[in-house]
């Protein structure tokens, strides 16, 4: 279990994270979230001590000390590996500073590269691997110790829809087997469906902290989607609509100003009739992101 | 393993195992076998020109003289001058001998040699002189007092050098350790620079940082470079002890070796002093802040231009102990000698023209020790920001940067 108390970190004068407060579980994902330059990477490096800052990072009930190099796993958000070694290198050399022996990476190393499905051996070179194959060998030299702590830095960016769904599965493997996980991404579809947690981050502060569903359901069901034989100009008159959008499904998706209105939709629509569709949900992670980084802007 | 070994190990097989480095051990070698080569071959080509043609039915004359394979016996002059006209010899000389005197005359485009003529000359004359003898008509009594040769003893005493030559051999010890100082702060500030830069350009460091503190992984590279120094000195030193077991073995070596051996052995005594501690202080202090050159670039091309004022540093020290070597207790040296970077420079300098007691030298080397510590001490704490710092904004403000990056 990771704690994050009371965390500030400033570059000379100037104040980037301003008292960061959260806790990623054993066992779970913590998505972090937030724009460009909100300090999802400092936070990240706080965390693993790369930069001095004022707070405390807790483990396991422990504050960070040298014990817990070997149990974390972080995968940068810049890709890069040493051209010139081989995969074995590579991947050897970097697990060896995580406390692992050449025997051991050697053989888990090919586990991971067909679990994977990583085009390549461990003899290759690292410049002859594809950028996706480099990416997925930079995420087995971040995993193949079994970390108890795993920091993925946008785990996805720049890989194919079907590498995306490989990543996914290993980093519910990986939760499964009782890690905890942090990771930032910009797609909030893939944070919504991997995270049990989200923690967003606009201009070092926290600005949204719990669990996923619970941090939509306080925005309130203000989302519904109906199908409906009305014009749009008809939708946009029904109570309590904020805006409308008809979707390319020819389903309509309304704003409503507050939740309680779905209701007299509901009945306005319905008439006791059957509906095909009507379904009011809370707003998305991307809609709340979108939401709360524009009101900063404002 | 030790994390710090571990870095240490991978940065000395990289470089080891580079083909630039066995290049670097043996490229002196290699200048120095081509010009012995070139050396030979062009000598050999100008001595197959100067072989002088002799005739004589004298055999005391003839067979001295091709003994010492500059000179080839004719029996006639036809034959001497078809040889000279075929071009096999550059000349050839007719000795005639009367009844009182050898007349002896040459032929050829160029005058003889000096060295060829002396040895003509030697000949010729231990030829007249007999013929003087002879025709002299001495008494056995005359001839035994006229043969009598100078008593010549030569007593050297080899055991101790004199003040003088002491000194002389030491500033000899001390020129060798500048210029090893020199050569390797040139060569490994340049290749701790570029190897941490091109580490940093991969972008490799957050994973490594993730495994250990930044200040170990510094650690760990420097002492990697260490070893890379270490082992190019070890091969000189084993290809030195070779030579130096072996030469006395050697045909057309052993004479010259010899010759040269009490220096060598001398020098190498000298070797353990007060300049060897000092160079080994400056060398660790150029490597360490090489280090620094190198991560305050992102792109390892730019390392070369980031480790300039370490090369200009070096540059004054050897120019400044070169041109203060006759004034050794100017301000400007006396100065110097206390300033590290410059002291392993200008301290050996001053303590062998007598200019500096050991007191003396003793402060400037817990300065230079101190100050390395020092240095050490604050690289680690800021080397973890200047790596992280990729953002290409030059130098100085990714030294800014990091500077701000150890404060809380």
């Amino acid at each position: 279990m990771l704690q994050v108390e009371n965390l500030n970190k400033s570059f000379g004068s100037k104040q980037v994270l301003f008292d960061i407060n959260f806790q990623a579980d054993n066992g779970k994902i913590l998505g972090l979230i937030g724009k460009n330059g909100s300090g999802k990477t400092t936070l990240f490096h706080s965390i693993l001590k790369f930069v001095k800052y004022q707070g405390k990072i807790i483990i396991d009930g422990q504050p960070f000390s040298s014990r817990d190099y070997n149990s974390v796993g972080y995968l940068p958000e810049e890709r890069s590996l040493m051209p010139k070694l081989t995969v074995l290198e590579q991947v050897s050399f970097l697990a060896s500073l995580k406390g692992m022996k050449k025997d051991e990476v050697k053989s888990d190393l090919q586990d991971w590269m067909q679990k994977l499905e990583v085009k390549g051996q461990i003899t290759d070179k690292i410049k002859s691997l594809s950028k996706g194959n480099q990416q997925k060998i930079q995420l087995i030299a971040t995993l193949i110790h079994q970390p108890n702590l795993i920091i993925l830095d946008e785990p996805f960016s720049g890989l194919d829809p079907v590498n995306v769904e490989i990543i996914k599965e290993v980093i519910l493997q990986e939760k499964k087997r009782g890690a905890t996980i942090l990771f930032s991404d910009h797609d909030m579809s893939n944070v919504e469906e991997l995270c049990d947690d989200v923690v967003m981050i606009n201009n070092g502060h926290i600005v949204l902290n719990g669990a996923v569903n619970d941090v939509r359901n306080n925005f309130g069901l203000t989302r519904l989607f109906i199908r409906t034989d009305l014009n749009l100009d008809n939708v946009k008159n029904l109570p309590g609509v904020e805006n409308v959008v008809l979707q390319n499904n020819g389903i309509y998706k309304l704003w409503l100003t507050d939740a309680s209105y779905g209701e007299e939709i509901f009945n306005t629509l319905s008439h006791g009739k059957y509906l095909r569709t009507f379904d009011q949900e809370p707003p998305t992670l991307d809609e709340i992101f979108k939401m709360k980084a524009g009101e900063d802007n404002e | 393993m030790n994390k710090t070994w571990l870095v240490a190990k991978e940065t000395y097989r990289r470089e080891v195992k580079n083909w630039s480095f066995l290049l670097m051990i043996f490229a002196p070698f290699l200048v120095l076998l081509i010009s012995f080569f070139f050396g030979m071959s062009s000598s050999s080509a100008f001595d197959s020109n100067t072989t002088v043609g002799i005739v004589s039915q004298n055999q005391s004359i003839v067979w001295p003289l091709k003994k010492t394979e500059d000179f080839d016996g004719y029996k006639n002059k036809a034959k001497a001058e078809k040889a000279y006209k075929d071009g096999d010899i550059s000349g050839y000389i007719v000795v005639k001998e009367t009844s009182t005197q050898l007349v002896a005359n040459y032929y050829g485009t160029e005058s003889l040699d000096n060295d060829v003529k002396t040895k003509l000359f030697r000949v010729l004359n231990a030829q007249q002189q007999a013929l003087n003898l002879r025709n002299a008509k001495l008494s056995e009594e005359q001839m035994q007092s006229l043969s009598q040769k100078v008593k010549f003893t030569e007593r050297t005493n080899d055991k101790k050098l004199n003040a003088s030559d002491e000194k002389n051999l030491k500033t000899a010890t001390f020129w060798i350790l500048i210029f090893v100082l020199y050569f390797l702060v040139q060569t490994y500030s340049t290749i701790m620079a570029q190897d941490i830069a091109s580490e940093k350009g991969t972008k490799i460091m957050e994973m490594i940082f993730s495994s250990m503190p930044g200040g170990k992984y510094f650690d760990g590279k420097v002492l990697g470079i260490f070893l890379e120094i270490l082992t190019q000195l070890l091969i000189y030193a084993v290809m030195f002890s070779g030579f130096y077991y072996m030469a006395p073995h050697i045909d057309g070596v052993k004479d010259k070796f010899a010759q040269i051996k009490p220096a060598i052995d001398q020098a190498l005594g000298q070797i353990i002093s007060w300049g060897l501690l000092f160079v080994v202080l400056g060398l660790i202090l150029y490597i360490v802040y090489a280090a620094v050159c190198g991560a305050i670039v992102t792109k390892a091309e730019d390392a070369n231009k980031s480790v300039q004022p370490l090369v200009y540093l070096t540059l004054l020290g050897l120019f400044s102990s070169m041109s203060l070597s006759n004034n050794p207790d100017s301000i400007f040296a006396m100065i110097m000698s206390y300033v590290p970077f410059l002291s392993s420079f200008l301290m050996p300098l001053r303590l062998i023209k007598g200019n500096a007691t050991g007191l003396e030298a003793v402060i400037s080397l817990i300065i230079l020790f101190v100050f390395l510590l020092g240095s050490i001490w604050w690289i680690r704490k800021i080397y973890p920001s200047l790596i992280l710092q990729t953002d290409d904004n030059g130098m100085w403000k990714n030294m800014k940067r990091a500077l701000q990056g150890i404060k809380e």
